[in-house]
């Protein structure tokens, strides 16, 4: 499944991870490095399996937690609006 | 209040009074006039922070002190976590002060230079054991502050270029250590509650928080009322790291 980011998402990119503001929501979030990088593919459309195929290929991981590190994080940024189904 | 970017028309709930932002520009609006002073004082304020944002200054809820070397040390934070009080005695060892409740941020290509915001410098009368000449001053304590703060004349600094930014915490030990710039960021736009009016300005404020962030170490310190007597040495081993 793909997702999308919505337009009003300014994100903050740092040396340990990055930073979400959502300006409907006014709330912020931070996200450590992986995180980081799957909000990366989002912003690109990835979908959630290609995303998985990257961090098997970026990260020594294993495939069953790389998939539910993404479908958290995913679920995550879902429950904070800050992305939906594209 | 109303804002889309550099213009806002501020509105005073409990007065109604309003006030005008253009630009750099603030000009009264309806009931401003007939306002009692301090709406009129709370809308100027609000309008500064606004029309200095529009000019890429940003406005901090924050102490700052300048060392001996001209360097800048920002504390930032919410209310009662002793910016205040840590501002007041590093005054005490010399160290000029630059804003007790509020300074402004001018990112720069290097880091950040932090500007003065003028207002007194008030501390707790609960102090007067820490801080003796207290005493002296105990008349002035304003009456109407739930605080029992007392303002204070200290030695002043204009602008210094930013050499860290300290996030204090009160505890039961004293401990500094360098933050993760995603908690320090996240820690500084809260204190900088503009960046939340989501207007045509926000993504330049936020960004160049984040900026700020990238180049300039991040410290928390949790203290006791032990540094009250030592920050300057606390923070003389932290800059000599």
């Amino acid at each position: 499944m793909k997702y999308k980011a919505i337009a009003e998402a300014l994100v903050a990119t740092l040396s340990d991870g990055a930073v979400l503001l959502n300006l409907q929501t006014k709330r912020y979030y931070s996200l450590n490095e992986t995180g980081t990088r799957i909000w990366e593919m989002v912003q690109q459309t990835a979908d959630e399996e290609s995303i998985v195929a990257t961090l098997l290929n970026e990260y020594k991981v294993e495939e069953a937690m790389a998939r539910a590190e993404v479908r958290r994080i995913l679920d995550e940024l879902i429950e904070a609006q800050l992305i939906v189904p594209a | 209040m109303v804002a889309t970017g550099a213009n806002a028309l501020l509105h005073d709930a409990p007065s109604g009074a309003r006030l005008r932002v253009t630009g750099t520009r603030l000009s009264r609006d309806a009931h401003y006039d007939t306002a009692p002073r301090d709406a009129r004082i709370r809308l100027v304020r609000a309008g500064a922070m606004i029309a200095l944002r529009a000019r890429g200054l940003y406005q901090l809820h924050a102490s700052a002190a300048v060392d001996p070397r001209g360097i800048a040390w920002l504390f930032a934070g919410p209310s009662g976590v002793g910016k205040s009080t840590l501002a007041y005695a590093l005054s005490r060892q010399g160290w000029q002060i630059l804003g007790d409740d509020g300074v402004v941020l001018e990112p720069t290509a290097g880091g950040a230079t932090l500007h003065a915001w003028r207002e007194p410098l008030q501390v707790s009368a609960a102090l007067t054991t820490e801080f003796p000449e207290l005493r002296d001053r105990e008349h002035l304590e304003n009456l109407h502050d739930p605080r029992r703060r007392i303002p204070m004349l200290v030695s002043t600094a204009r602008h210094a270029p930013l050499g860290a930014i300290i996030f204090p915490r009160r505890a039961e030990h004293d401990r500094v250590t360098a933050m993760p710039q995603t908690m320090a960021l996240a820690e500084l736009m809260l204190q900088s509650s503009q960046v939340l009016l989501a207007d045509s300005e926000t993504p330049r404020h936020f960004a160049r928080l984040r900026d700020v962030i990238a180049r300039v170490p991040s410290f928390r310190l949790e203290h006791t009322q032990k540094q009250l007597h030592e920050i300057a040495h606390t923070l003389g081993a932290v800059a000599s790291v």
